[in-house]
Protein backbone atom coordinates (compact mmCIF):
# COMPACT_ATOMS: atom_id res chain seq x y z
CA UNK A 1 0.00 0.00 0.00
CA UNK A 2 1.32 3.42 -0.89
CA UNK A 3 0.54 5.70 2.02
CA UNK A 4 -0.92 9.01 0.93
CA UNK A 5 -0.23 12.21 2.84
CA UNK A 6 -2.74 12.48 5.65
CA UNK A 7 -4.12 15.87 6.55
CA UNK A 8 -7.02 14.65 8.68
CA UNK A 9 -6.18 11.38 10.40
CA UNK A 10 -8.84 8.81 11.22
CA UNK A 11 -9.69 8.96 14.90
CA UNK A 12 -9.32 6.07 17.30
CA UNK A 13 -10.96 3.72 18.02
CA UNK A 14 -12.80 4.09 14.68
CA UNK A 15 -9.51 3.44 12.87
CA UNK A 16 -9.41 -0.11 14.24
CA UNK A 17 -11.27 -2.37 11.87
CA UNK A 18 -10.57 -0.12 8.88
CA UNK A 19 -7.77 -0.83 6.45
CA UNK A 20 -7.48 2.36 4.42
CA UNK A 21 -4.22 4.32 4.53
CA UNK A 22 -5.40 6.91 7.03
CA UNK A 23 -6.80 4.32 9.46
CA UNK A 24 -3.72 2.14 9.22
CA UNK A 25 -1.42 5.07 9.97
CA UNK A 26 -3.53 6.11 12.97
CA UNK A 27 -3.29 2.58 14.35
CA UNK A 28 0.47 2.46 13.79
CA UNK A 29 0.95 5.85 15.45
CA UNK A 30 -1.02 4.77 18.51
CA UNK A 31 0.89 1.51 18.87
CA UNK A 32 4.24 3.32 18.62
CA UNK A 33 3.03 5.78 21.24
CA UNK A 34 2.14 2.93 23.59
CA UNK A 35 5.64 1.56 23.16
CA UNK A 36 7.30 4.87 23.93
CA UNK A 37 5.15 5.34 27.02
CA UNK A 38 5.89 1.87 28.31
CA UNK A 39 9.65 1.69 27.87
CA UNK A 40 11.21 0.51 31.10
CA UNK A 41 12.40 3.28 33.40
CA UNK A 42 15.91 1.85 33.44
CA UNK A 43 16.27 2.18 29.70
CA UNK A 44 14.86 5.68 29.70
CA UNK A 45 17.22 6.80 32.43
CA UNK A 46 20.17 5.39 30.52
CA UNK A 47 19.26 7.18 27.36
CA UNK A 48 18.67 10.50 29.09
CA UNK A 49 21.72 9.93 31.29
CA UNK A 50 19.97 11.41 34.25
CA UNK A 51 17.16 10.62 36.60
CA UNK A 52 13.89 11.17 34.85
CA UNK A 53 10.31 10.27 35.38
CA UNK A 54 8.51 8.09 32.90
CA UNK A 55 8.06 10.09 29.72
CA UNK A 56 4.68 11.63 29.19
CA UNK A 57 3.03 12.69 25.98
CA UNK A 58 3.49 16.28 27.04
CA UNK A 59 7.26 16.01 27.38
CA UNK A 60 7.37 14.25 24.04
CA UNK A 61 5.36 17.04 22.44
CA UNK A 62 2.71 14.53 21.44
CA UNK A 63 -0.32 15.53 23.43
CA UNK A 64 -1.71 17.90 20.84
CA UNK A 65 -1.47 15.39 17.99
CA UNK A 66 -2.84 12.61 20.17
CA UNK A 67 -5.86 14.80 20.85
CA UNK A 68 -6.49 15.03 17.11
CA UNK A 69 -6.26 11.23 16.94
CA UNK A 70 -9.02 11.01 19.52
CA UNK A 71 -6.85 10.35 22.57
CA UNK A 72 -8.07 13.01 24.96
CA UNK A 73 -5.91 14.50 27.72
CA UNK A 74 -7.78 12.30 30.21
CA UNK A 75 -7.01 9.18 28.17
CA UNK A 76 -3.36 10.20 27.87
CA UNK A 77 -3.22 10.59 31.62
CA UNK A 78 -4.72 7.15 32.07
CA UNK A 79 -2.09 5.60 29.77
CA UNK A 80 0.62 7.50 31.63
CA UNK A 81 -0.68 6.21 34.96
CA UNK A 82 -0.83 2.67 33.65
CA UNK A 83 2.75 2.95 32.39
CA UNK A 84 3.98 4.25 35.74
CA UNK A 85 2.23 1.52 37.68
CA UNK A 86 3.22 -1.35 35.44
CA UNK A 87 6.64 -0.38 34.14
CA UNK A 88 8.99 -3.37 34.55
CA UNK A 89 6.31 -5.46 36.18
CA UNK A 90 4.00 -6.71 33.50
CA UNK A 91 5.33 -10.21 34.02
CA UNK A 92 5.41 -11.59 30.50
CA UNK A 93 8.15 -12.59 28.11
CA UNK A 94 8.98 -12.66 24.45
CA UNK A 95 7.06 -15.89 23.87
CA UNK A 96 3.91 -13.93 24.61
CA UNK A 97 4.21 -12.46 21.13
CA UNK A 98 4.86 -15.73 19.35
CA UNK A 99 2.37 -16.76 16.68
CA UNK A 100 3.54 -20.34 16.81
CA UNK A 101 2.69 -21.11 20.39
CA UNK A 102 -0.55 -21.73 22.11
CA UNK A 103 -0.70 -18.64 24.25
CA UNK A 104 -2.60 -19.28 27.41
CA UNK A 105 -3.20 -15.66 28.28
CA UNK A 106 -4.46 -15.06 24.79
CA UNK A 107 -6.53 -18.15 24.21
CA UNK A 108 -9.23 -15.97 22.75
CA UNK A 109 -6.97 -14.82 19.94
CA UNK A 110 -4.73 -17.82 19.30
CA UNK A 111 -6.47 -18.62 16.04
CA UNK A 112 -7.14 -15.12 14.97
CA UNK A 113 -8.51 -14.27 11.55
CA UNK A 114 -7.93 -11.00 9.76
CA UNK A 115 -11.47 -9.79 10.24
CA UNK A 116 -11.34 -10.38 13.96
CA UNK A 117 -8.29 -8.20 14.43
CA UNK A 118 -10.19 -4.95 14.26
CA UNK A 119 -12.86 -6.07 16.70
CA UNK A 120 -10.30 -7.28 19.21
CA UNK A 121 -8.20 -4.14 18.84
CA UNK A 122 -11.28 -2.01 19.51
CA UNK A 123 -12.21 -4.08 22.54
CA UNK A 124 -8.69 -3.89 23.99
CA UNK A 125 -8.48 -0.18 23.23
CA UNK A 126 -11.67 0.40 25.21
CA UNK A 127 -10.38 -1.88 27.98
CA UNK A 128 -7.33 0.36 28.25
CA UNK A 129 -9.49 3.11 29.67
CA UNK A 130 -12.32 1.20 31.32
CA UNK A 131 -10.96 -2.11 32.45
CA UNK A 132 -7.18 -1.99 32.20
CA UNK A 133 -4.82 -4.52 33.70
CA UNK A 134 -1.06 -5.00 33.19
CA UNK A 135 -1.67 -7.32 30.26
CA UNK A 136 -4.03 -5.12 28.24
CA UNK A 137 -1.30 -3.26 26.36
CA UNK A 138 0.75 -6.39 25.54
CA UNK A 139 -2.49 -8.01 24.35
CA UNK A 140 -3.27 -5.09 22.06
CA UNK A 141 0.26 -5.32 20.66
CA UNK A 142 -0.03 -9.11 20.21
CA UNK A 143 -3.36 -8.77 18.40
CA UNK A 144 -1.96 -6.04 16.17
CA UNK A 145 0.85 -8.37 15.09
CA UNK A 146 -1.87 -10.27 13.21
CA UNK A 147 -3.02 -7.20 11.30
CA UNK A 148 -3.15 -7.59 7.51
CA UNK A 149 -1.16 -4.38 6.98
CA UNK A 150 2.61 -4.54 7.43
CA UNK A 151 2.85 -0.99 8.80
CA UNK A 152 0.61 -1.90 11.74
CA UNK A 153 2.51 -5.15 12.33
CA UNK A 154 5.85 -3.31 12.29
CA UNK A 155 4.55 -0.67 14.71
CA UNK A 156 3.28 -3.43 17.00
CA UNK A 157 6.63 -5.23 16.88
CA UNK A 158 8.53 -2.04 17.75
CA UNK A 159 6.16 -1.44 20.63
CA UNK A 160 6.66 -5.02 21.78
CA UNK A 161 10.41 -4.47 22.00
CA UNK A 162 9.89 -1.21 23.84
CA UNK A 163 7.56 -2.77 26.39
CA UNK A 164 9.86 -5.73 26.96
CA UNK A 165 13.04 -3.60 26.85
CA UNK A 166 15.02 -6.53 25.52
CA UNK A 167 18.18 -6.54 23.48
CA UNK A 168 17.56 -6.95 19.77
CA UNK A 169 21.21 -7.93 19.41
CA UNK A 170 20.77 -11.44 20.77
CA UNK A 171 19.90 -14.13 18.21
CA UNK A 172 16.83 -15.40 19.98
CA UNK A 173 15.32 -11.95 20.20
CA UNK A 174 16.18 -11.02 16.62
CA UNK A 175 14.68 -14.28 15.35
CA UNK A 176 11.50 -13.89 17.35
CA UNK A 177 8.21 -12.93 15.76
CA UNK A 178 8.86 -9.35 16.78
CA UNK A 179 12.39 -9.26 15.37
CA UNK A 180 11.38 -10.84 12.11
CA UNK A 181 8.51 -8.39 11.67
CA UNK A 182 10.84 -5.42 12.07
CA UNK A 183 13.26 -6.86 9.52
CA UNK A 184 10.31 -7.46 7.15
CA UNK A 185 9.61 -3.77 7.53
CA UNK A 186 13.20 -2.79 6.75
CA UNK A 187 13.01 -4.97 3.62
CA UNK A 188 9.73 -3.41 2.54
CA UNK A 189 9.53 -1.51 -0.73
CA UNK A 190 7.28 1.00 0.95
CA UNK A 191 9.30 4.02 2.02
CA UNK A 192 7.17 4.79 5.08
CA UNK A 193 7.32 1.25 6.43
CA UNK A 194 11.05 1.06 5.73
CA UNK A 195 11.70 4.38 7.50
CA UNK A 196 9.67 3.41 10.56
CA UNK A 197 11.30 -0.01 10.82
CA UNK A 198 14.84 1.17 10.14
CA UNK A 199 14.59 4.06 12.58
CA UNK A 200 13.43 1.66 15.28
CA UNK A 201 16.11 -0.86 14.39
CA UNK A 202 18.77 1.84 14.68
CA UNK A 203 17.49 2.62 18.15
CA UNK A 204 17.24 -1.02 19.26
CA UNK A 205 20.53 -2.25 17.82
CA UNK A 206 22.54 0.53 16.25
CA UNK A 207 25.07 -1.61 14.39
CA UNK A 208 22.70 -4.05 12.72
CA UNK A 209 24.08 -5.19 9.36
CA UNK A 210 20.76 -4.42 7.70
CA UNK A 211 21.25 -0.74 8.52
CA UNK A 212 24.78 -0.70 7.22
CA UNK A 213 23.60 -2.11 3.90
CA UNK A 214 20.80 0.45 3.71
CA UNK A 215 23.20 3.31 4.31
CA UNK A 216 25.78 2.04 1.83
CA UNK A 217 23.01 1.69 -0.75
CA UNK A 218 22.23 5.38 -0.24
CA UNK A 219 18.75 4.48 0.71
CA UNK A 220 16.25 7.26 1.11
CA UNK A 221 16.25 6.47 4.81
CA UNK A 222 15.92 9.41 7.17
CA UNK A 223 19.58 10.26 7.15
CA UNK A 224 19.51 11.59 10.67
CA UNK A 225 20.28 7.98 11.48
CA UNK A 226 23.73 7.44 12.75
CA UNK A 227 25.06 4.18 14.02
CA UNK A 228 27.41 3.64 16.91
CA UNK A 229 29.70 1.64 14.66
CA UNK A 230 29.75 4.51 12.23
CA UNK A 231 30.03 7.26 14.78
CA UNK A 232 32.00 9.48 12.44
CA UNK A 233 28.99 10.21 10.24
CA UNK A 234 28.58 13.99 10.33
CA UNK A 235 25.20 15.19 11.48
CA UNK A 236 23.69 18.60 11.65
CA UNK A 237 20.37 20.05 12.72
CA UNK A 238 18.28 23.14 12.16
CA UNK A 239 16.96 25.14 15.09
CA UNK A 240 13.98 27.44 14.69
CA UNK A 241 13.63 30.85 16.27
CA UNK A 242 11.02 32.55 18.45
CA UNK A 243 7.36 31.91 17.61
CA UNK A 244 8.47 29.70 14.73
CA UNK A 245 8.15 26.13 15.98
CA UNK A 246 5.19 25.57 13.68
CA UNK A 247 6.90 27.02 10.60
CA UNK A 248 7.55 24.46 7.89
CA UNK A 249 10.91 25.70 6.57
CA UNK A 250 13.06 24.10 9.27
CA UNK A 251 11.19 20.81 9.63
CA UNK A 252 12.02 17.64 7.67
CA UNK A 253 10.30 18.06 4.32
CA UNK A 254 10.27 21.86 4.61
CA UNK A 255 11.76 23.91 1.79
CA UNK A 256 14.88 25.16 3.56
CA UNK A 257 15.42 21.81 5.25
CA UNK A 258 15.34 20.08 1.86
CA UNK A 259 17.66 22.66 0.33
CA UNK A 260 20.22 22.47 3.15
CA UNK A 261 20.16 18.69 3.15
CA UNK A 262 20.66 18.50 -0.60
CA UNK A 263 23.27 21.23 -0.88
CA UNK A 264 25.19 21.47 2.38
CA UNK A 265 24.92 18.29 4.40
CA UNK A 266 23.27 15.07 3.36
CA UNK A 267 23.37 14.04 6.99
CA UNK A 268 21.14 16.84 8.22
CA UNK A 269 18.90 15.33 10.91
CA UNK A 270 15.68 14.24 9.24
CA UNK A 271 14.21 11.87 11.80
CA UNK A 272 10.64 11.85 12.97
CA UNK A 273 11.30 13.88 16.09
CA UNK A 274 13.36 16.93 15.15
CA UNK A 275 14.48 19.17 17.99
CA UNK A 276 11.88 21.76 18.88
CA UNK A 277 11.97 24.23 21.75
CA UNK A 278 9.13 26.16 23.36
CA UNK A 279 9.76 29.16 21.02
CA UNK A 280 8.71 31.60 23.72
CA UNK A 281 10.21 35.08 23.79
CA UNK A 282 12.15 35.20 27.04
CA UNK A 283 15.61 34.53 28.42
CA UNK A 284 14.23 31.68 30.50
CA UNK A 285 12.74 29.98 27.46
CA UNK A 286 16.12 30.19 25.72
CA UNK A 287 18.04 28.75 28.68
CA UNK A 288 15.46 25.99 28.95
CA UNK A 289 15.68 25.48 25.19
CA UNK A 290 19.46 25.09 25.38
CA UNK A 291 19.13 22.47 28.14
CA UNK A 292 16.56 20.59 26.08
CA UNK A 293 18.81 20.77 23.04
CA UNK A 294 21.71 19.17 24.92
CA UNK A 295 19.39 16.44 26.22
CA UNK A 296 18.10 15.87 22.70
CA UNK A 297 21.62 15.61 21.25
CA UNK A 298 22.63 13.11 23.95
CA UNK A 299 19.46 11.10 23.51
CA UNK A 300 19.97 10.91 19.77
CA UNK A 301 23.67 10.13 20.21
CA UNK A 302 24.85 12.85 17.84
CA UNK A 303 28.57 13.39 17.92
CA UNK A 304 29.48 17.11 17.79
CA UNK A 305 26.73 18.08 15.36
CA UNK A 306 26.70 21.25 13.27
CA UNK A 307 23.93 23.53 14.53
CA UNK A 308 22.21 25.91 12.16
CA UNK A 309 20.13 28.26 14.27
CA UNK A 310 17.86 31.05 13.14
CA UNK A 311 17.16 34.14 15.24
CA UNK A 312 17.07 33.24 18.95
CA UNK A 313 17.53 29.62 17.87
CA UNK A 314 21.12 30.72 17.17
CA UNK A 315 21.44 31.94 20.76
CA UNK A 316 20.17 28.58 21.97
CA UNK A 317 22.84 26.87 19.87
CA UNK A 318 25.54 29.07 21.44
CA UNK A 319 24.30 28.39 24.97
CA UNK A 320 24.18 24.64 24.31
CA UNK A 321 27.84 24.65 23.25
CA UNK A 322 28.77 25.22 26.91
CA UNK A 323 27.52 21.71 27.75
CA UNK A 324 28.33 19.64 24.67
CA UNK A 325 30.92 19.55 21.90
CA UNK A 326 29.60 20.93 18.64
CA UNK A 327 30.82 21.11 15.07
CA UNK A 328 30.04 24.35 13.27
CA UNK A 329 27.61 26.90 14.65
CA UNK A 330 25.88 28.66 11.77
CA UNK A 331 24.07 31.68 13.20
CA UNK A 332 21.37 33.07 10.93
CA UNK A 333 19.98 36.53 11.75
CA UNK A 334 21.11 36.16 15.34
CA UNK A 335 20.05 38.95 17.71
CA UNK A 336 23.35 39.58 19.46
CA UNK A 337 23.19 39.80 23.26
CA UNK A 338 26.84 39.14 23.91
CA UNK A 339 26.54 39.59 27.67
CA UNK A 340 24.03 36.75 27.80
CA UNK A 341 24.62 34.45 24.85
CA UNK A 342 28.01 33.46 23.56
CA UNK A 343 29.51 30.18 22.44
CA UNK A 344 32.15 28.16 24.26
CA UNK A 345 34.84 28.45 21.58
CA UNK A 346 36.74 25.51 23.09
CA UNK A 347 33.81 23.23 22.32
CA UNK A 348 32.99 24.40 18.79
CA UNK A 349 34.95 23.91 15.59
CA UNK A 350 33.80 27.07 13.87
CA UNK A 351 31.29 29.88 14.29
CA UNK A 352 29.78 31.59 11.24
CA UNK A 353 27.23 34.39 11.38
CA UNK A 354 25.03 35.31 8.41
CA UNK A 355 22.79 38.34 8.61
CA UNK A 356 20.95 40.94 6.57
CA UNK A 357 21.44 44.68 6.82
CA UNK A 358 19.37 46.54 9.38
CA UNK A 359 17.32 43.56 10.40
CA UNK A 360 13.99 45.00 11.58
CA UNK A 361 13.23 42.18 13.99
CA UNK A 362 16.63 42.54 15.65
CA UNK A 363 15.98 46.28 15.86
CA UNK A 364 12.72 45.62 17.64
CA UNK A 365 14.33 42.99 19.86
CA UNK A 366 16.98 45.49 20.95
CA UNK A 367 19.78 43.06 20.20
CA UNK A 368 22.95 43.88 18.33
CA UNK A 369 23.06 43.35 14.59
CA UNK A 370 26.71 42.34 14.67
CA UNK A 371 29.01 40.57 17.07
CA UNK A 372 31.30 42.95 18.95
CA UNK A 373 34.99 43.37 18.22
CA UNK A 374 36.99 41.00 20.35
CA UNK A 375 34.15 38.50 20.45
CA UNK A 376 36.11 36.03 18.34
CA UNK A 377 33.52 36.22 15.57
CA UNK A 378 35.42 38.39 13.13
CA UNK A 379 33.80 40.68 10.55
CA UNK A 380 34.25 39.43 6.97
CA UNK A 381 35.89 36.23 8.16
CA UNK A 382 33.20 34.55 10.17
CA UNK A 383 30.62 37.33 10.23
CA UNK A 384 28.96 37.89 6.85
CA UNK A 385 26.51 40.62 5.97
CA UNK A 386 24.35 39.89 2.93
CA UNK A 387 23.50 42.73 0.56
CA UNK A 388 19.88 42.26 1.55
CA UNK A 389 17.97 44.63 3.75
CA UNK A 390 15.48 44.47 6.59
CA UNK A 391 13.98 41.00 6.49
CA UNK A 392 14.88 38.70 9.33
CA UNK A 393 13.56 35.58 7.61
CA UNK A 394 15.63 36.04 4.44
CA UNK A 395 18.58 34.16 5.94
CA UNK A 396 16.60 30.93 5.72
CA UNK A 397 15.35 31.61 2.21
CA UNK A 398 16.59 29.08 -0.34
CA UNK A 399 16.76 31.68 -3.14
CA UNK A 400 18.95 33.95 -1.03
CA UNK A 401 21.28 31.05 -0.25
CA UNK A 402 21.57 30.27 -3.95
CA UNK A 403 21.98 33.89 -5.08
CA UNK A 404 24.73 34.67 -2.59
CA UNK A 405 26.29 31.22 -2.59
CA UNK A 406 26.05 30.93 1.17
CA UNK A 407 27.06 27.25 1.19
CA UNK A 408 30.55 28.33 0.14
CA UNK A 409 30.70 30.85 3.03
CA UNK A 410 29.81 28.50 5.82
CA UNK B 1 6.71 47.38 -5.26
CA UNK B 2 5.73 44.45 -3.08
CA UNK B 3 8.84 45.00 -1.02
CA UNK B 4 7.98 48.67 -0.55
CA UNK B 5 4.54 47.75 0.71
CA UNK B 6 6.07 45.29 3.15
CA UNK B 7 8.55 47.87 4.39
CA UNK B 8 5.77 50.41 4.82
CA UNK B 9 3.77 47.83 6.80
CA UNK B 10 6.77 47.08 8.99
CA UNK B 11 7.42 50.76 9.65
CA UNK B 12 3.77 51.18 10.54
CA UNK B 13 4.17 48.37 13.06
CA UNK B 14 7.18 50.16 14.57
CA UNK B 15 5.12 53.32 14.91
CA UNK B 16 2.12 51.49 16.34
CA UNK B 17 4.43 49.56 18.69
CA UNK B 18 5.93 52.79 20.01
CA UNK B 19 2.49 54.33 20.53
CA UNK B 20 1.21 51.23 22.29
CA UNK B 21 4.14 51.31 24.67
CA UNK B 22 4.04 55.01 25.41
CA UNK B 23 0.41 56.11 25.06
CA UNK B 24 -1.37 52.77 25.24
CA UNK B 25 -4.08 53.50 22.72
CA UNK B 26 -6.20 50.43 22.49
CA UNK B 27 -6.41 50.35 18.71
CA UNK B 28 -2.61 50.14 18.61
CA UNK B 29 -2.66 47.00 20.73
CA UNK B 30 -5.37 45.57 18.49
CA UNK B 31 -3.26 46.15 15.37
CA UNK B 32 -0.30 44.45 17.00
CA UNK B 33 -2.43 41.47 18.04
CA UNK B 34 -3.74 41.10 14.51
CA UNK B 35 -0.23 41.15 13.08
CA UNK B 36 0.91 38.61 15.68
CA UNK B 37 -1.67 36.15 14.39
CA UNK B 38 -0.43 36.49 10.80
CA UNK B 39 1.43 33.82 8.85
CA UNK B 40 4.28 36.17 8.02
CA UNK B 41 7.22 35.28 10.25
CA UNK B 42 8.72 38.79 10.16
CA UNK B 43 5.50 40.61 11.05
CA UNK B 44 4.70 38.06 13.73
CA UNK B 45 8.10 38.61 15.32
CA UNK B 46 7.88 42.39 15.19
CA UNK B 47 4.39 42.66 16.64
CA UNK B 48 5.06 39.96 19.26
CA UNK B 49 8.18 41.74 20.47
CA UNK B 50 6.30 45.05 20.77
CA UNK B 51 3.47 43.42 22.70
CA UNK B 52 5.85 41.69 25.11
CA UNK B 53 7.97 44.81 25.56
CA UNK B 54 4.88 46.77 26.59
CA UNK B 55 4.58 44.30 29.48
CA UNK B 56 1.75 44.89 31.94
CA UNK B 57 0.10 47.35 29.57
CA UNK B 58 -0.61 44.46 27.21
CA UNK B 59 -2.12 42.13 29.83
CA UNK B 60 -5.67 43.61 29.96
CA UNK B 61 -5.88 43.35 26.17
CA UNK B 62 -4.81 39.70 26.32
CA UNK B 63 -7.31 38.98 29.09
CA UNK B 64 -10.03 40.42 26.90
CA UNK B 65 -8.96 38.21 23.98
CA UNK B 66 -9.19 35.18 26.25
CA UNK B 67 -12.67 36.18 27.38
CA UNK B 68 -13.71 36.38 23.75
CA UNK B 69 -12.06 33.03 22.92
CA UNK B 70 -9.83 34.53 20.25
CA UNK B 71 -6.46 32.92 19.33
CA UNK B 72 -6.19 31.37 22.77
CA UNK B 73 -2.89 29.45 22.24
CA UNK B 74 -1.14 32.58 20.94
CA UNK B 75 -2.52 34.72 23.74
CA UNK B 76 -1.41 32.24 26.41
CA UNK B 77 2.06 32.30 24.90
CA UNK B 78 2.24 36.10 25.08
CA UNK B 79 1.01 36.14 28.67
CA UNK B 80 3.86 33.80 29.63
CA UNK B 81 6.41 35.80 27.65
CA UNK B 82 5.46 38.98 29.50
CA UNK B 83 6.60 37.02 32.53
CA UNK B 84 4.41 38.44 35.29
CA UNK B 85 4.00 35.60 37.76
CA UNK B 86 0.62 36.88 38.96
CA UNK B 87 -0.82 36.16 35.52
CA UNK B 88 -0.54 32.41 36.16
CA UNK B 89 -4.16 32.51 37.27
CA UNK B 90 -5.14 33.60 33.77
CA UNK B 91 -3.52 30.49 32.30
CA UNK B 92 -4.52 27.78 34.79
CA UNK B 93 -8.18 27.47 33.65
CA UNK B 94 -6.94 26.41 30.22
CA UNK B 95 -4.84 23.48 31.42
CA UNK B 96 -7.75 21.08 31.03
CA UNK B 97 -9.34 22.75 28.04
CA UNK B 98 -11.13 20.50 25.55
CA UNK B 99 -9.01 21.60 22.61
CA UNK B 100 -5.64 19.84 23.05
CA UNK B 101 -3.82 22.71 21.30
CA UNK B 102 -5.06 25.10 23.97
CA UNK B 103 -4.26 22.71 26.83
CA UNK B 104 -0.75 22.19 25.45
CA UNK B 105 -0.20 25.94 25.05
CA UNK B 106 -1.34 26.45 28.65
CA UNK B 107 1.06 23.80 29.96
CA UNK B 108 3.94 25.35 28.03
CA UNK B 109 2.99 28.82 29.25
CA UNK B 110 2.98 27.69 32.89
CA UNK B 111 6.36 26.03 32.38
CA UNK B 112 7.81 29.23 30.90
CA UNK B 113 6.43 31.35 33.74
CA UNK B 114 7.86 28.96 36.33
CA UNK B 115 11.33 28.94 34.77
CA UNK B 116 11.23 32.72 34.47
CA UNK B 117 10.38 33.10 38.13
CA UNK B 118 13.12 30.57 39.09
CA UNK B 119 15.68 32.56 37.11
CA UNK B 120 14.59 35.79 38.77
CA UNK B 121 14.91 34.37 42.30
Amino acid sequence: MAYETITTPTKLPDAFGLTDASAVQSQAAFLLYLGVMNQSKTIINQSFRKETECPNSDSRGLSEDLGVLGITAEMQESIQKDAEQNSNSRGFTLSFFSKDREIRELDDISDIKDKQVGNLQTKLFNDLFDNSNPITIPKLIAVSLHHPDLLVRVAAAISGFDVLSIDFGSNSNANSELGKTIIDGVNSDDKLIQDVAATALARLVSNHQKLASLISNSSALGSGLTTKSQGTIATSLLIHGTWASKEKWWQPGGDFHNYYKKTCDHNLYSGYDPFKWSDHYSDSARYEGAKELVDWIIKNELDAPDLIGHSHGANIAMLASHCHNMGRLVLLSCPVHWDKYKPDFKRVKKVVSIRVRMDLVILADGGGQRFPKGSGIVENESQHVLPVWFWHSKTHDEDIWKTYNIPSII
Amino acid sequence: MENLVRIASALRLFLVGAMWRTVGWRWCGKILLKAFASDDEDFRNLSGIFLVQAGLRTLPLLREELENHRNIPLILMLIADIGDSTSESLIIPYLNYDDPKVAEAARQAIRTLQVTSRLMD
